[in-house]
């Protein structure tokens, strides 16, 4: 598809056969990888600075290796170290996690021995470590009173990710490229 | 979420290498990530490539290094234009835009069309090149029908413009109309041959001349 104003964003969430405890026989075209795929087009659709590229595509294809919990999140994280080594133009890191509600009790990251079905989970994005999300994705049902606890943990989670990341860009960044004043 | 954000990103020209401009002072600076604040418009900075605009403040949208050098904008006025490189000395990436001239080599003649790889730009040469077509009535000005043949021949430089974006099988679309652009470089065989008259080339070593579109180049030493 050619859009004449901005770059098309395509995302493959994909699990390899090996990552979870029981083998799975397919890694990629369930339901919930293809909204996992949907919901990483639609956020790094607004974090990258689409308008620069039109009639261009962006393939961000992850591949999970070993699968224990917050699946989703790695791969925004991942997806966002990617793009900033390959020099793609973002508003700020994406980084993501995913928290649950635990009898109204706020928890973050969980790991897949802590899913069941009666533990609410929220995925979360934002955009350079700030108040602004640009993903949110929801298991399970919560009571509204207990959301605004879980979004704000997430926030702080996310902030601390986002520090995380900046220093591993950063550390990666003076290791590949020389700084050559005025050669 | 976040898709109403507006965002204004001053594009700078491509082409344009600000380093060997005269005011150019500071040296790469900070490093930094996607989306640090980095200079208040307020007081004359402007986003230059791999930074953007909001909120009264220039951002950084790529990794790298600041680099802020002396400029004017559109009414004269001084500002301090904020670049994020990585060396520097980078050379931006260069891709052809309507209008621009850009150098090609002819790779193959059709019927209709002769198939061309975009070499250069202006006076970047590219990484990797730049598939484009050179289609039969944008050879000759008012004339459609011309023989592909006595024009361009497969192994020819070619000074061009780009007329636009074709579909996936053509690439660029490139013209050679106007007097000053055509054929620099022609071969015949493994000879080289240059440019003789504004129909004919020929070889440097014998009298041996082939009939081509040759480029009108300006002579600006006379």
């Amino acid at each position: 598809m050619i859009n004449e104003e901005q770059c098309v964003v395509n995302c493959q969430y994909s699990m390899a056969t090996f990552s979870v405890p029981d083998r799975r026989n397919k890694p990629r075209g369930d339901r919930r990888g293809n909204e996992f795929t949907r919901l990483l087009e639609r956020a790094f659709e607004s974090a990258i600075l689409v308008k620069n590229y039109p009639r261009s595509q962006i393939d961000i294809f992850c591949e999970v290796l070993e699968a224990d919990g917050g699946n989703l999140a790695a791969c925004v994280n991942a997806a966002s170290l990617a793009l900033a080594d390959a020099g793609i133009p973002m508003r700020g890191l994406v980084t993501a996690v995913e928290c649950g509600s635990v009898t109204g009790e706020a928890c973050a990251d969980l790991s897949s021995r802590e899913h069941s079905d009666i533990v609410s989970r929220l995925t979360v994005a934002t955009v350079g470590g700030k108040d602004e999300i640009c993903m949110l994705d929801l298991k399970n049902i919560i009571h509204k009173d207990h959301v605004p606890q879980l979004i704000k943990m997430a926030m702080d989670a996310n902030a601390q990710i986002h520090s995380c990341l900046e220093s591993a860009v950063l550390i990666h960044m003076k290791k590949c490229y020389a700084l050559s004043k005025r050669c | 979420m976040s898709r109403n954000l507006v965002v204004t990103e001053f594009h700078m020209s491509v082409l344009f290498d600000p380093s060997i401009l005269p005011g150019c002072s500071s040296d790469l600076e900070k490093s930094i990530i996607p989306g640090t604040r980095l200079y208040p418009i307020s007081e004359g900075y402007r986003a230059g490539l791999g930074c953007y605009e909001i909120h009264g403040f220039v951002f950084s949208s790529l990794t790298g290094y600041t680099y802020v050098y002396d400029s004017n904008d559109a009414d004269g006025n001084d500002i301090k234009v904020v670049e994020i490189r990585k060396k520097f000395n980078e050379k931006h990436r260069i891709v052809p835009v309507a209008d621009a001239i850009v150098t090609a080599r002819v790779e193959a003649i059709g019927p209709k069309s002769a198939r061309c790889s975009i070499i250069c730009v202006e006076n970047n040469m590219l990484n990797h090149e730049f598939n484009s077509t050179l289609r039969r009535e944008d050879i000759r000005p008012n004339e459609r029908g011309v023989d592909l043949l006595k024009c361009v021949q497969p192994g020819d430089f070619i000074l061009s413009r780009v007329l636009g974006h074709g579909d996936a099988q053509s690439g660029f679309l490139i013209s050679i109309i106007e007097d000053e652009l055509g054929v620099i470089l022609a071969q015949s065989g493994d000879e080289r041959l240059i440019p003789y008259t504004s129909e004919l080339v020929r070889s440097p070593t014998s009298n041996y001349t082939e009939p081509r579109k040759v480029a009108l180049v300006p002579n600006m030493n006379s």
